[in-house]
């Protein structure tokens, strides 16, 4: 096709038509960050006006219905100085932030569709595909090694296959899926409780830089907002709202994962859930899941089935834990074949590995840091080893 | 008349001679002393005086001057009462003035003329020997730790009508014996046998002493962590006649001898508790005195709980651990005393102690992080390897098996020191935990593999420089108990097990 370079007139009317654009994306931000308005009188205000910038040209008296209190219009009213509006919003840009609302084009549409939508999200890195399936990978923060283990190998898993992993980058399983994922190089999305330039917890720090250049972080919160415990529940109806599968791994009774899965069933998503110990206390959620309904998983095979995904390069759990890719690959000396048979999914204490192993304190010492140099092994905390899957 | 007499002082661990001179004159009768003179010197005048009369002898009222000389040393201590009254009796013409040549006289007088112990004697004993002074005369309870040194009369004295009997010849006292130092096997109540099961901290514990590597032991409250500790000095080789005097004189300045003993014999061990003052653990007070740091010298210095520790405390170790020695500096001088001991730390991993067991540990992440922010790096810096230690089962507690006493571990760790004074001679250094990083290389003699190896590890487990070379350094010790001249690949294997970089990972309870 020849090339037919644009004319002057042409050119001008994208120029502005961007620049349009550009001040719509400007407004939006002033609408989502404007204070004295509850997101959902924002909604309503809307719905009533169409787009942002009649809001911002109305007179005082149009909006006045709209609030219950007038300190808060005046407060409204005061914050439409569009000379400040710009210069945060550069400001933001310059940090990297990108600003997008819920008419834009990079605006996620599977979260356009979900009850009570964001008006506006911020985020680092990249939006998640629309093309590729998504999973969440979610559970308590305090959890088990297992449960770590499994996070990170099911985070792992997915994101071979082409899965994007999204969850909360908070500490316990969250972090391990994200980790997992990473491992592979797969894409995975961080959905916070406070600003994308809030590191929270601090643990996360290489993870949560990590995900800025390979994945995405997202939030509706202000940059610069600090976490608090109203925000979560927010965040989690994104993390389900993101995702067409939420796998719950590891959940106490009574957990804040549950906010995500019953917003997760609100908008109509698969809910998956690994089954544990029926007397694990850690895992007594997961198992009510399934109790209830919910598809219980114990291969990555049984998430791609539900989800209507196909791939080929699918390895068994079962093969894994059994170590036999990692006796496959790695030739190891007898001392160490025995040491890696006496290892466990749990951590367990040097002691009780020699004691397993019947082999000299010194030699198992040797045979656990070669394999864990090799990657077989991880040592947890000092002197426990368990079995890396 | 004028009269002089030899005794001496206490400058740190050290000795000093004091020339103590007396004089009598016609006068208005007063007793001046003079000499720079600590209060308690002072005081001599009183008890001098009434013990003199209890003890029989007659004093007219004359002007009496006493002067202890050099000027410029402050003079402490109560060491001075027996010569000032042996040299005023001298000035009075009750002892020729001849008996007092090349004598030294320490000693504490009690009102009725009683000579009770002090302590301090043996550096001075030691100093006079030094100053070729062979006759000295310290009270009855000093004499065994006086005796220790070679080539020495000594004599213990119980009254000073007794030294005074002794000076005159009218009724001398044999001298004390010369206690010559015999390497006797020490003999501990505690035994390593005693502690079952453990192979991990066994091992990591006799690799530690073989090589005097500072160590850490994290673990639950009734793991063991105190009862290794305490037994660690009974596998450290026997003292030495040198050791023995550089320990003896440390307590001996602290009044912590035994005064039917000479020589201590055992390693020391010092397990002070938190609470321990900075002064108390570095050494100080007006008069400057060893702390626990100086009394662990060449023995093993325990600090259980060390996260309990104050922080300032434990800081001002620091300086001390890396030069084997405190300096203490006040306005009359600065003191030096030694401290070349092996720490060892004990703490939990957690506030409640159980982390990583899951069904006992009820902290959460955060608390523990808040816990563990209380290490200081610096102090985790002098420690040379870590390691875990978990509670016994039934059956390691119960079993029949029979574990190593200490003698065994004893022999092997003596020859791993031999190998190492040997070759670490031309550093100026005895142990591996004291091998300079520059010499690392040298010593340790790696191959091209081991070369390789050490890279692999050192990115693995992203050691710092200073980590690295720890690694170095235990793998060194490790290759010396395998009787191996070069440091091999298995060495730094197991070296790692021990490593003191991230003591502290996140991986999840059980």
């Amino acid at each position: 096709m020849e090339y037919i370079p644009l004319s002057k007139e042409q050119q001008m009317r994208r120029q502005e038509s961007e620049n349009v654009n550009k001040k719509q994306d400007f407004l939006w931000y002033w609408l989502h960050s404007a204070p004295g308005l509850s997101r959902q009188s924002k909604q309503k205000m809307l719905d009533y006006y169409g787009e942002p910038e009649k809001i911002f040209t109305a007179t005082k008296e149009q909006l006045e219905p709209f609030f219950r209190r007038k300190d808060y219009l005046e407060q409204f009213l005061s914050s439409r100085c569009e000379e400040r509006i710009r210069k945060t919003y550069e400001e933001m840009n310059r940090k990297g932030i990108h600003f997008t609302h819920i008419e834009a084009m990079d605006f996620p549409s599977c979260l356009k569709v979900i009850p009570d939508p964001p008006i506006g999200l911020f985020y680092r890195g990249e939006m998640p595909s629309e093309e590729k399936k998504t999973i969440a990978i979610i559970g308590s923060r305090d959890c088990t090694r297992y449960g770590s283990e499994m996070a990170r190998f099911f985070g792992r898993e997915l994101a071979r296959v082409g899965f994007q992993v999204v969850s909360g980058l908070a500490r316990g399983i969250d972090g391990m899926a994200h980790e997992g994922a990473l491992e592979v190089g797969g894409y995975t999305i961080g959905v916070l409780g406070c600003g994308v330039d809030v590191v929270y917890p601090v643990e996360n720090y290489e993870l949560f830089m990590q995900m800025e250049k390979t994945g995405g972080i997202l939030s509706e919160s202000m940059p610069g907002q600090q976490p608090y415990s109203g925000l979560f529940p927010q965040r989690n109806r994104l993390i389900s709202g993101l995702a067409d599968g939420i796998l719950v791994v590891e959940a106490m009774e009574k957990s804040g994962t549950f906010i995500t899965v019953d917003q997760g069933l609100e908008q109509g998503k698969e809910i998956f859930a690994l089954p544990g110990r029926i007397v694990d206390e850690k895992s007594r959620g997961c198992n009510n899941l399934i109790k209830l309904g919910a598809h219980m998983v114990t291969e990555v095979q049984d998430i791609l089935e539900v989800l209507h995904f196909e791939s080929k390069d699918m390895r068994s759990l079962f093969e894994i834990t059994q170590g036999k890719a990692f006796l496959h690959k790695n030739l190891l000396a007898p001392n160490e074949k025995i040491v890696y048979s006496c290892l466990r999914v749990e951590p367990q204490y040097l002691d009780r590995i020699i004691q397993k192993a019947q082999i000299a304190p010194q030699e198992v010492c040797m045979a656990l840091n070669h394999l864990t140099v090799l990657g077989g092994v991880v040592e947890t905390t000092r002197n426990y080893y368990a079995l890396r899957i | 008349m004028y009269s002089k007499i030899l005794s001496g002082t206490l400058h740190g661990v050290e000795g000093r001679l004091i020339t103590v001179e007396a004089d009598v004159s016609e006068g208005l009768p007063v007793f001046t002393m003079v000499g720079f003179l600590a209060s308690e010197v002072r005081e001599a005048s009183d008890r001098v005086r009434t013990a003199l009369r209890n003890s029989g002898f007659q004093i007219p009222p004359k002007r009496i001057t006493i002067n202890l000389s050099p000027a410029d040393v402050r003079k402490e201590g109560s060491f001075f009462d027996l010569p000032i009254s042996i040299a005023l009796l001298a000035a009075y013409g009750y002892i020729p003035l001849e008996c007092l040549e090349d004598i030294l006289i320490v000693g504490e007088l009690s009102l009725n003329g009683d000579v009770r112990g002090v302590s301090g004697v043996l550096p001075i004993v030691d100093y006079a020997r030094k100053m070729n002074i062979k006759k000295v005369i310290v009270p009855y309870g000093n004499r065994k730790e006086a005796a220790v040194i070679p080539d020495m009369e000594i004599y213990g004295v119980k009254s000073l009508s007794a030294v005074v009997n002794h000076l005159l010849d009218t009724k001398p006292i044999t001298a004390e014996m010369f206690a010559p130092f015999v390497e006797e096997q020490s003999s501990f109540l505690d035994d390593f046998s005693e502690i079952k099961g453990q192979k991990t901290m066994r091992r990591a514990t006799e690799i530690a002493v073989a090589g005097m590597h500072n160590i850490l032991y994290l673990g639950p409250p009734g793991a063991g962590k105190s009862m290794v500790a305490k037994r660690i000095p009974t596998i450290m080789p026997d003292l030495s006649y040198g050791e023995s005097i550089e320990i003896t004189k440390i307590y001996s300045v602290n009044g912590l001898l035994d005064s039917e003993k000479g020589f201590v014999t055992k390693r020391p061990f010092r397990a002070p508790h938190h609470s321990v003052t900075p002064n108390a653990l570095i050494g100080g007070g007006k008069i400057p005195k060893p702390g626990e740091i100086s009394l662990a010298h060449r023995g093993v210095l325990f600090l259980d709980e060390l996260l309990e520790f104050p922080k300032n405390v434990i800081e001002m170790m620091r300086q001390p651990i890396e030069d084997g020695q405190v300096t203490i500096s006040r306005l009359q001088g600065s003191y030096v005393f030694p401290c070349e001991f092996m720490l060892v730390a004990a703490m939990n991993p957690c506030p409640c102690g159980y982390y990583p067991d899951m069904s006992k540990c009820r902290c959460t992440g955060p608390q523990i992080e808040r816990y563990l922010r209380k290490l200081s790096e610096p102090m985790l810096d002098r420690m040379d390897m870590s390691i875990s230690v978990q509670k016994l089962n039934y059956d390691e507690l119960y079993g029949e098996a029979v574990e190593e006493n200490s003698e065994t571990i004893k022999k092997r760790i003596s020859v791993a020191h031999m190998v190492q004074k040997r070759r670490l001679e031309p550093y100026g250094v005895r142990y591996n935990a004291q091998i300079p990083s520059k010499a690392l290389d040298k010593v340790c003699n790696l191959g091209a593999e081991e070369k390789e190896l050490r890279k692999e590890i050192f990115e693995q487990y992203r050691l710092s420089a200073r980590g690295a070379a720890k690694v170095m350094r235990v793998a060194r010790t490790i290759a010396d108990l395998d009787h191996s001249d070069s440091v091999k690949c298995r060495h730094i294997w197991e070296a790692v097990s021990y490593r003191m970089s991230d003591v502290y990972q996140k991986g999840g309870g059980i």
